[in-house]
């Protein structure tokens, strides 16, 4: 039986500190799914299950340097440790960096009176690297238990669950003598920096005699990371391996995904095929599920390969250490417009989804900064796109050979990333230039040590990506799907339908554009997901018509017969500006807070995709 | 150690450096903070991170094309910062064998 109040845990520590491998390994895989439009997402939650049988929520909480809130990041986890009703916590310590570590540890467990268990966590490497520790002198000082672990190699998991049981069975009570330990006072409101640097560092030379009993031997920095870092930094050498890792990844992200996204495509067309040849099956049931339902979710799902191939690149380049490195070498580029090298990760992530994207905003530690990239990430070419992108370049783009082995197809897909980024750059720069001026936000990024990524974490932040995308084809877009085929199809397919008689409603309005009623109505839809405009226009010419449009083919030549070749073109350059995905404003809303922002955000996207496309058209036709 | 935060204006001040002035492979130590120039948010958090006095410092590298910014190790660890708000950290590149040997 479960009862209402689960006892909940949290896991605190310095940023690299090994706090999420720890998670996982600590969690089953049931991680909860965060909302897309939701609310909490901040904190990732589990269920933990303790050696005495009693379960428990481990609540990770993001990495900190200090109790005095730097980052939104840290805010969060001040707030969180303030108010979050926290039983007990697993204080996480990069044992490579011992000094800095175990004074945020000191910090911590004199603010907060909270039970604790400390893991000394990458123990395994700080070894390697000729550290030496006394954790029972550790243990005797900080009156709370230590113990060594290695989450990425599994090590001393038991023991740390089999003393935090027993933190949990005393009922919340603390050693008294631990409450001695106020080496730092909590910072008091009133005193100005320079005296609070001064308390630092009275604190700190305190520390150092408390640090030189539990250190042994020093270690150094690990050498490999140093090696490697000659290469990686290297003036000539690091900007080429840079740009070979971003070519790598998007070359991996369309020619590896192209064999399962044909598999799915292929899977979809053989399933229409057999729901075409059922006997006996009612014609408006047929309709529904060849022409609605399975042609809007397998035109959607097809991207699922394509999605968890760039986050597992993500991923893999993240816990390996290099998105810092990157972080340092795009620093001067970003500088150009303004922004900071931090706005990179953000912004690269959101080349999959902007959706994680804008949440990943909240590293960005300077509110302006914040803003700007928040309302660049829309223009960023998502992987929803892709399907809109494809589907209309292959009907009006004629693939020519260009010369150097290039085909004109591939050339405007790469056209249409460009003047997205392009795009996302020149509104950042403008943003800065004009509305959200000032000086740029001081850099200060830790470069740490590479480290092998963990085939056990990459693999469970890929399966939690895929539940999100699952779970959206599997509501939102399965949702709107039925609806639009309803639309088209009542009270008469086609032409009589209110779906016709909307976008009709809406065509004075974008016929400047180059687009007609069917095109009106299949945009509305795509505000619950931008891939449902190839579902939607597959939905809208094919009920009534019974064109078969199960694959891409068919709606291909489709749409050549019914558009002119600058309606395609001006409809591409919609998509390029316009912030059509619920998903994506309400995440943006939430970041941006204040409604003025996202407001801005708003008008100015919808007012770059309308003259963007008006241009386009005018020009073409 | 000694705190000398108030350090003696004049004669020692001419011979400190900002942090931000070294090169990629030299190293220096920790003399003072220029608060008046600095952002103090900032400079605070370099401080909780391990830039105090008397800790020595090292640039390891430069980024491409500017030579801006550089990574600097202190202690065990390796941040990226520019060479601006490096230059609020106020560094002598005298004494770092002898605060190595301390350390």
């Amino acid at each position: 039986m479960k009862s209402p109040q689960p006892i909940r845990v949290a896991l605190v520590g310095t940023p690299n500190a090994g706090k999420t491998a720890l998670f996982n390994v600590l969690t089953r895989s049931n991680q909860r799914v965060a909302n897309y439009s939701g609310v909490t997402v901040d904190q990732a939650e589990a269920e933990l299950a303790l050696p005495s049988g009693k379960s428990a929520t481990l609540v990770d909480l993001p990495g900190a340097y200090s109790l005095r809130p730097y980052t939104d990041d840290e805010s969060v986890l001040v707030e969180a440790l303030r108010q979050g009703q926290f039983e007990a916590m697993i204080l996480v310590v990069d044992s490579t960096q011992p000094e800095r570590a175990v004074r945020f540890l000191i910090e911590v467990l004199n603010q907060f009176q909270i039970p604790a268990v400390v893991a000394f966590n990458m123990s395994d490497l700080a070894k390697k690297q000729g550290y030496e520790f006394d954790l029972a002198a550790l243990e005797q000082s900080l009156k709370v238990p230590v113990l060594a672990t290695a989450a990425a190699r599994k090590v001393g998991l038991a023991p740390l669950l089999e003393k935090l049981d027993a933190l949990l069975a005393q009922g919340g009570a603390i050693e008294p003598a631990r409450k001695k330990h106020y080496l730092l006072k909590p910072s008091s409101g009133g005193t100005s920096r320079q005296a609070l640097a001064n308390e630092i560092l009275a604190f700190y030379k305190l520390s150092d005699e408390f640090l030189k009993k539990f250190i042994v031997r020093k270690g150094r920095i690990d050498p490999l990371t140093q090696k490697l870092d000659r290469w990686v930094l290297h003036p000539i050498w690091g900007s080429l391996i840079l740009v070979g890792v971003l070519a790598l990844t998007f070359q991996l992200m369309f020619n590896l995904a192209a064999v399962p996204m044909d598999a799915i495509d292929a899977g979809f067309s053989w399933l229409a095929e057999q729901v075409q040849s059922l006997a006996g099956l009612p014609e408006w049931l047929r309709s529904l599920l060849v022409e609605g339902i399975i042609a809007g979710v397998g035109g959607t799902l097809v991207f699922l390969p394509q999605i968890l191939i760039l986050f597992a690149l993500i991923l893999l380049l993240e816990d390996f250490g290099f998105m810092a490195r990157a972080v340092f070498l795009l620093d001067h580029f970003m500088g150009k417009v303004g922004l900071q090298g931090r706005s990179f990760l953000p912004l690269l992530s959101s080349y999959a989804c902007a959706v994680p994207g804008i949440m990943s905003v909240k590293s960005i530690e300077n509110t302006r900064d914040r803003i700007v990239t928040t309302l660049m990430i829309p223009l960023t070419t998502c992987s929803a796109r892709i399907p809109v992108y494809t589907l209309l370049i292959g009907a009006f783009v004629p693939n020519t050979e260009v010369g150097l082995g290039m085909r004109l197809q591939g050339l405007v897909m790469l056209g249409l990333y460009a003047a997205g980024m392009l795009a996302a750059l020149a509104l950042g720069g403008v943003l800065r230039l004009f509305a959200l001026k000032g000086a740029r936000t001081p850099l200060l990024i830790e470069l740490p040590s590479y480290k092998w990524p963990s085939a056990s974490s990459v693999a469970k932040g890929l399966v939690y990506r895929a539940k999100l995308f699952l779970k959206r084809v599997g509501t939102i877009i399965l949702g709107m799907t039925v609806l639009i085929w309803v639309m088209v199809t009542f009270p008469h397919p086609g032409d009589q339908s209110w779906a016709a008689d909307l976008g009709r409603l809406f065509e004075p309005l974008i016929r400047p554009l180059g687009f007609d009623w069917r095109i009106g109505m299949a945009l509305i839809p795509t505000f619950a997901a931008r891939e449902v405009m190839v579902a939607a226009l597959a939905t809208a010419y094919s009920v009534g018509e019974n064109a078969d449009v199960s694959n891409t083919l068919g709606l291909e030549s489709l749409l050549q017969q019914e558009w002119s070749v600058a309606t395609g073109i001006s409809l591409m350059v919609f998509f390029i500006f316009a912030p059509m995905c619920i998903s994506t404003l309400a995440a943006a809303k939430r970041e941006l807070r204040g409604t003025r922002w996202f407001g801005v955000m708003v008008v100015v996207l919808f007012a770059m995709a309308y003259l963007g496309s008006w241009a386009t058209y005018q020009v073409l036709r | 150690m000694i705190l000398n935060n108030d350090a003696v204006p004049g004669s020692s001040a001419v011979t400190w450096m900002g942090l931000g002035e070294l090169q990629p492979g030299s190293s220096a130590v920790i003399r003072g903070f220029d608060w008046e120039q600095a952002d103090p948010a900032f400079l605070q958090r370099l401080t909780e991170i391990g830039f105090l006095e008397n800790v020595v410092v090292q640039v390891l590298h430069a980024a491409p094309w500017s030579q801006d910014p550089i990574s600097v190790q202190v202690k065990d660890a390796v941040y990226a910062i520019r060479r601006k708000e490096a230059n609020w950290v106020r560094v002598e590149s005298q004494g770092v064998e002898a605060h190595r040997a301390e350390a």
